[in-house]
């Protein structure tokens, strides 16, 4: 039965995200400038809380949307709550790693692992060589 | 030559004895203010309600601020909150580690209940999640005493 995802977005889940999301930005906000005020450093302006609380939202809604699926005991109130909450909080976080090259590196081969899954592995497996042993050498032809 | 009169008192041996007392006891807790006060008093008028009128406080303690859903909300953005400040932050005393991995864990246990019994947020519960989240706040917003970059 093909399930839709957006079936169970609800407004709550994005607002609840935002929130959350806007709490953490501020939060970390207050402690940067605390920080830069402490050295005498130029103050981080608040609007740029705004990026972080758009990320946020982003991050949470998306975690809501998509985790439950393919975890269904997170699949009710208190799951999707969770999912919202600590995407909302480590949003930006997420984000950052994410863009840095390693992250979408490591990413790319997880999705591919899943996709693929153990199926991929025996096939790996099984695929002749096509570069030798570990010591180069290469069997002859068959003919 | 005028020599200015001194306009106080110069300080007795006993004077200067409390000074050095004072200036060398390690203990140093601040001033009894106004503050402290109501805070004792609100402390004593709490304590005196639960030990003489129980089925009045348990009446406010029963409150209905919002559905189970709104309970769950609430334990969970307290839990969230913790686990930011444990987690992301990671600038505390071990003892409030311990103390807010308890909360977090007591709050857990609470958590599953509530899923079962679908109980609502009530007052009693809502002002402990306050109190647990104004301490990950604080933690989160409190500067280390010493940070790299600092002069040593």
């Amino acid at each position: 039965m093909q399930h839709n995802i957006f079936e169970g977005l609800d407004l709550w889940v994005v607002l609840y995200a935002a929130g959350m999301a806007l709490l953490a930005s501020l939060l970390t906000r207050t402690r940067e400038r605390q920080a830069q005020q402490r050295r005498g450093l130029p103050l981080t302006p608040w609007p740029t809380t705004l990026p972080d609380t758009g990320t946020g939202t982003l991050v949470g809604t998306m975690l809501a949307l998509t985790i439950p699926g393919f975890w269904p005991v997170l699949h009710n109130f208190t799951g999707i709550s969770l999912l919202t909450a600590f995407g909302g909080i480590a949003g930006p976080r997420l984000w950052d790693m994410v863009s840095s090259d390693s992250g979408i590196k490591s990413i790319l081969v997880a999705l591919a692992q899943a996709a693929t899954g153990p199926l991929g592995k025996f096939i790996s497996a099984q695929q002749p060589k096509k570069d030798g042993d570990s010591d180069g050498n290469q069997s002859p032809p068959h003919v | 030559m005028v020599i200015p009169m001194a306009t106080k008192a110069l300080p007795t041996s006993e004077d200067r004895l409390r000074r050095f007392t004072r200036a060398h006891s390690p203990l140093q807790p601040p001033r009894f203010n106004f503050w402290h006060g109501l805070t004792t008093l609100i402390l004593a008028a709490l304590l005196w309600g639960q030990q003489s009128i129980p089925g009045v406080m348990a009446d406010y303690s029963g409150v209905v601020i919002g559905d189970w859903q709104a309970g769950i909300l609430a334990r969970v953005t307290v839990i969230a909150l913790l686990t930011y400040a444990l987690v992301l932050v990671r600038t505390a005393h071990w003892l409030a580690y311990l103390g807010m991995l308890g909360a977090a864990a007591g709050i857990c246990l609470r958590l599953g209940d509530i899923r079962i019994t679908h109980e609502p947020l009530t007052l009693g519960f809502a002002l402990s999640l306050l109190g647990i989240a104004l301490i990950a706040i604080r933690i989160v917003l409190r500067q280390p005493d010493w940070q790299p970059g600092d002069a040593p």
